[in-house]
């Protein structure tokens, strides 16, 4: 006797799936060996019992919903900022409009006339009032004592 | 406080109780006479200067030698600044300013003999032109004359100062806006014992006031001669003042200036200068109403304004200020020039300007 039908060989025997030879091959076997026959059986009734179960039918416009689903963007609204190809052209721009706006900040800077002198000539005028200032503390000369080179402490009376 | 008061030494009742007892036989009236004469004297001496004696004195140098002790102190905000030092003065300008530290060490030391002023402080020496060594184009007669038109002075008495009997001379502004100033002058030898200048509701005052004072007091010629300053000296060029009118100015730099006479709320012409601050061509116009300085910078590029103390302006006050101890920074452009206002004046006074030279 021939060895036992295994499992897939026997389904697509008897969905019809079998070569020639193959199929001629079980059907000489199953003439000899009640196991398989028996095996063969249960299988068909299985498949019977699959076929005649009711039937739950898939909406008829289903692929044409899903269609629309996909094709309308009815994604949210922030989903096109979860791209990383957005962010990097918006983070170059925003790396240049800083740069930009810093070096016009600075070249305005370089443009503007320091305050300093004006106070010391406005210092100036007002010790020359007719009237004496009141700030008595404050010396014409004495802020530029700090750009002179250190001098020794002895050398001064 | 001060108590504006005039004292009449020839009363009418006291005359003729004098003319009674002048008869020979009231030897008793004598006495009493006497001793009310006594009592009287002192106080005649005491009558109030007239205001323009007062004000001749404070304006004038002191004729006398002294030396003192003076305490300075500056509110400003929450800030307050005091510096106490020491005085030699002796006429007509010789002056040495020693400025202390708290434990009394000396800081810096100013000399000045109203020619040339020196300054010294940790071994570094300048030297320059000193205050007032330069005739101004306004005439003192007519500054003072503005300063008449612009203040309403008030002699009064109040306490003393450094232990001393003074006269109270108070310069109060005619318009809002503008600083008061009150100077105590010595009863005896009328040197200015005392300078306050303040503006009402406003949170800066400054004061100079004597400590102590001793008048007439020789002082040695060494103390207003720095030692080792020739050879350490830097002399101090940018602050030599040109003063020009506005016609001289016109040719200095070769355009008509927007720059006018007169000011509002009092400001006069006074005189003008032209200097560089950096690469920069700057023409300072300076502009007096007696008291209160204002000065007015006309340049081709703004002058950059410190950050802090900047305010907020508004339709009523085209530009940018900045307040700052040395008072209001006020900065605005009109045509293709840019202005800078400096003074110890309101906001309201410092816009009148403004659209003024707009």
């Amino acid at each position: 006797m021939t060895a036992h039908v295994d499992g897939p060989e026997l389904s697509a025997y008897l969905d019809g799936a079998l070569a020639p030879e193959p199929r001629a091959r079980i059907v000489l076997h199953m003439s000899s060996c009640a196991d398989c026959r028996a095996e063969l059986d249960s299988l068909r009734h299985l498949k019977l019992a699959l076929s005649s179960a009711p039937r739950k039918r898939m909406p008829a416009d289903l692929a044409l919903a899903l269609e629309r689903r996909f094709a309308s963007g009815a994604r949210p609204w922030y989903a096109p900022l979860t791209k990383p190809m957005i962010w990097a052209p918006a983070g170059a721009l925003t790396v240049a409009v800083t740069a930009v706006s810093l070096w016009l900040r600075f070249a305005a800077t370089l443009d503007e006339i320091p305050l300093e002198p004006l106070l010391a000539a406005h210092a100036r005028y007002s010790a020359e009032a007719l009237v004496h200032e009141d700030n008595l503390v404050a010396s014409n000369y004495l802020d530029q004592l700090n750009d002179l080179p250190d001098a020794s402490e002895s050398e001064i009376q | 406080m001060t108590s504006p008061m005039r004292l009449n030494p020839k009363s009418s009742k006291i005359g003729r109780f004098l003319k009674v007892c002048g008869s020979g036989d009231c030897a008793p009236y004598g006495v009493v006479a006497a001793a009310v004469a006594a009592l009287l004297l002192p106080i005649a001496t005491v009558a109030l200067p007239t205001d323009d004696e007062l004000l001749q004195s404070a304006l004038a140098s002191p004729a006398i030698p002294y030396q003192g002790k003076v305490m300075v102190t500056q509110w400003f905000g929450k800030h307050t600044r005091a510096e106490e030092m020491r005085v030699h003065f002796a006429p007509p300008d010789n002056i040495r300013r020693e400025f202390l530290t708290p434990d009394g060490a000396v800081a810096r030391i100013s000399v000045s003999d109203g020619e040339h002023e020196t300054v010294s402080r940790g071994g570094k020496i300048v030297v320059g032109d000193a205050v007032r060594s330069y005739e101004k184009v306004m005439t003192p007669a007519r500054e003072r004359e503005v300063l008449l038109s612009n203040y309403t002075v008030i002699v009064g008495t109040a306490d003393k100062v450094a232990g001393r009997p003074i006269w109270l001379l108070t310069l109060k502004p005619k318009i809002e806006g503008k600083a008061w100033q009150s100077m105590a002058l010595d009863q005896e030898t009328k040197v200015v014992l005392r300078v306050k200048r303040y503006l009402p509701r406003r949170s800066f005052t400054s004061q100079a006031s004597f400590t102590s004072f001793e008048p007439n007091k020789p002082q040695d010629e060494a103390l207003f001669h720095l030692g080792g300053a020739t050879s350490l000296a830097v002399a101090a060029p940018s602050l030599t003042p040109d003063f020009m009118t506005l016609e001289q100015l016109a040719k200095e730099t070769g355009r008509t200036s927007r720059l006018p006479e007169i000011l509002p709320n009092g400001f006069v012409f006074e005189s003008a200068d032209v200097f560089k601050a950096g690469k920069s061509r700057v023409t300072h116009a300076r502009y007096t109403d007696g008291l209160s300085v204002l000065s007015v910078f006309e340049t081709e590029r703004p002058v950059r304004l410190p950050r802090s103390g900047m305010m907020a302006t508004n339709a009523d006050f085209p530009g940018t200020l900045s307040t700052s101890r040395a008072g209001n920074v006020f900065k605005f452009k009109a045509g293709s020039r840019h202005y800078t206002l400096m003074g110890d004046l309101s906001r309201k006074l410092l816009a009148d300007v403004a659209r003024t030279l707009k």
